[in-house]
């Protein structure tokens, strides 16, 4: 199962520490508060299928991490991560086109079926699998529980560190680590 | 806010180009004004979040075309006050004298119009001012008795592998030149700039003042001795009477205001410096703006090792190595630089350069803390096909998206070639698991070529427009050549060497 915590409230302890600045605590508890609106990007029959398409790419639980309604979001808004090949229509439409090339049968396949349909797409439309696949990996791993999952404490930025040395904790990093409910 | 109605010098972009300049112009007495597109970001607002800091970035769409596009963005790109010193990594290596004589070593590539004494003799004034840390004895380049003025910070985890690796292989290494304090240092219009934490987000913004962005040092100091920087200023328009520019038309706050300027210097980068000359007209008789576009070959070679690296910890630049500043059979060379790295931003450069993706993602990156970099800095030679155009997509500004065509020559893919497999034989001697690299280009280069000659150049050694008398270009769009070295302080000396130009035409 995919690595996301069930409980968005157990990075609260680190998050409301003082080992986190305001300005970084802000960013993380905005993150985590996130709900976007219903999709109006995307039709309900293409959201569906990005959900879908999404949850094969990025494992993960919609239900507390929803990766596709936060493309959809960002494409209403029309912001961008300021470049795009050029080769490619605008994200939307860069979208659209790679879940039309998906086989017809994709959400009703079992898991090896989706896997061959995957594979194939990346073959085929390579740039736009790149571009999705990175905007998912983008949202999945900026979600600071996710961050935890994989021992990554960074944003616990208050002190900053003494300790860089290979296999040395640092001090602040061992209280982070305890706060979060990390083994060390 | 009063806006103010005239400058003696307009500075569009407050980056590398346009910071050292507004400061040194300023402390002559002379009125000076930054134009800045972005807003102000001080050290407390800074997150230590990579999706969160996005607002230091040019996030306007991009279009990156050839066989090698370029990624934008979080990638060379900046916006805000201090530029993309707010996102550099602060490596500040000196190009070395035959970097600018490309041409006379190989016969491909140009010459720089000037002599590496101009450039020797600002980086002397520039280091101790930024507060560069750094080794004791700098093993390349005539550094002769120029000493750093702090000592070098510590190694991180990368830092200690790539070392171990070279040294196995047989290569020299040392502690990086790195423009963030190792000791606090006052610094004048600012105060006191602590040392680094080590916290490791350099290339997401510094939250304490340590790394010497330019709004805490040359910005600070312009402001203190009156210059006026005003943000969320997006230049829109320029008035002009025969050859001279008399003004620049900008939007803030919504509304659309003009300054009039007696001298406009434009410092907005490799692509928005061309794009704004391209779209209003400006300088290009010799059909050479947005042409001989560069891009450092940048390939990185990433592993996985045995031991906890926790790659967040430390400045991302800390060890770096020039040994193979020249290489037998290549133009050129390149440097050697251990990297540090954020989660996202591994996690999304993992996907991009290997195409991993389901349950294979996550199980690559729950070895995210045991995971060290390298890359390289090398050079790039101008080619008729890499150049920026305007396209016909409008942003939101209703304004043209720059396409930019960017394809490596073969110069270019034999340095990522040989820089690839020379950096997977030092990570293997460090013990190095699951080795893979990633191409790219790093920085954006020379889109407006300086050189004597109005035929084949856009601005003069001096960074004068050949075509008009008071139009100047302060950024990394004039470099002749790439050199093999990151390009902030070369940046910043050239900006004070136009600085010196400019107070020189104004006392006659």
């Amino acid at each position: 199962m995919p690595a996301v915590t069930s409980d968005p409230n157990s990075a609260e302890p680190l998050v409301s520490s003082p080992l986190v600045t305001p300005a970084t605590r802000n960013a993380l508890r905005d993150r985590l508060g996130q709900k976007p609106d219903a999709p109006s990007v995307f039709t309900p029959q293409e959201f569906a299928l990005l959900g879908l398409l999404s949850v094969c790419l990025v494992p993960h639980d919609p239900a507390t991490l929803p990766l596709a309604a936060q493309i959809d979001a960002r494409l209403s808004q029309g912001t961008t991560d300021g470049w795009r090949y050029d080769q490619l229509p605008p994200d939307a439409e860069a979208y659209r086109q790679l879940l039309a090339s998906l086989p017809v049968d994709f959400q009703s396949t079992d898991d090896g079926g989706r896997h061959a349909a995957l594979t194939q797409a990346q073959e085929d439309h390579p740039k736009i699998f790149e571009e999705l696949l990175a905007e998912l990996t983008e949202g999945f791993y900026s979600n600071p529980l996710n961050q935890l999952a994989i021992g990554y404490v960074g944003f616990a930025d208050a002190h900053g560190w003494t300790e860089t040395r290979l296999d040395q904790l640092d001090p602040h990093e061992r209280e982070a680590l305890r706060l979060a409910g990390k083994s060390l | 806010m009063t806006l103010p109605k005239y400058a003696d010098v307009v500075v569009i972009g407050t980056g590398a180009g346009g910071a050292p300049l507004l400061a040194r112009l300023a402390q002559a007495g002379m009125k000076v004004v930054a134009l800045e597109a972005g807003v102000r970001h001080p050290p407390a607002e800074i997150a230590t979040d990579e999706v969160a800091q996005a607002g230091i970035f040019w996030m306007d769409e991009r279009l990156s075309a050839g066989k090698d596009p370029i990624a934008f963005g979080r990638n060379n790109s900046g916006k805000g006050v201090g530029g993309s010193t707010l996102h550099y990594t602060a490596y500040t290596p000196r190009a070395h004298p035959d970097d600018l004589r490309l041409f006379s070593e190989f016969g491909q590539g140009h010459d720089w119009p000037l002599e590496f004494s101009e450039l020797e003799k600002q980086y002397r004034q520039i280091e101790p001012f930024l507060g560069v840390s750094g080794p004791a004895d700098y093993p390349w380049g005539p550094y002769g008795k120029d000493r750093y003025r702090h000592p070098a910070l510590p190694l991180n985890g990368a830092a200690e592998l790539m070392e171990r690796g070279c040294q196995q292989v047989g290569i020299r290494t040392s502690a990086a030149p790195n423009a963030a304090l190792s000791r606090p240092q006052e610094q004048e219009g600012y105060g006191l700039r602590p040392a680094c934490t080590n916290r490791g987000f350099c290339q997401a913004g510094c939250s304490t003042g340590a790394k010497a962005s330019l709004d805490v040092t040359y910005l600070a100091l312009a402001e203190h001795h009156g210059a006026q920087i005003l943000d969320g200023s997006y230049v829109t328009g320029f008035r002009r009477e025969g050859d001279r520019l008399t003004g620049v038309e900008f939007k803030r706050e919504g509304e659309t205001q003009f300054l009039a300027a007696g001298t406009v210097v434009l410092s907005a980068g490799a692509i928005e410096t061309p794009r704004m000359l391209l779209m209003h007209g400006l300088a290009n008789s010799s059909g050479q703006v947005g042409r001989n576009f560069m891009a450092h070959t940048g390939v990185q070679v990433w592993g996985q090792f045995p031991e906890s690296v926790r790659p967040n910890k430390g400045i991302p630049g800390s060890l770096i190595s020039e040994d193979t500043h020249r290489i037998e059979g290549l133009v050129g060379g390149y440097l050697l630089q251990s990297i540090g790295v954020m989660p996202v931003t591994y996690a999304t450069q993992f996907t991009r350069g290997t195409g991993t993706w389901g349950q294979a993602l996550h199980d690559h990156m729950q070895g995210y803390n045991h995971v060290a970099g390298i890359n390289i800095l090398g050079e790039c030679l101008p080619y008729e096909h890499n150049y920026l155009e305007l396209s016909d997509e409008l942003d939101a500004h209703g304004l043209p998206k720059p396409r930019i065509h960017f394809t490596f020559g073969e110069n270019e893919n034999r340095i990522n070639a040989h820089a690839e497999a020379l950096m997977r034989r030092i990570w293997e001697a460090a013990g190095a698991r699951n080795i893979w690299a990633f191409p790219r280009a790093a920085h954006t280069i020379g889109t407006a070529r300086m050189g004597h000659d109005p035929a084949t150049s856009v601005v003069d050694p001096y960074g004068k427009a050949h075509d008009l008398e008071n139009l100047y270009i302060s950024d990394n769009s004039t470099f002749p050549s790439a050199l093999s070295a990151n390009p902030a302080l070369t940046i910043m000396a050239l900006s004070l060497r136009t600085a010196d130009r400019l107070l020189e035409v104004a006392s006659h």
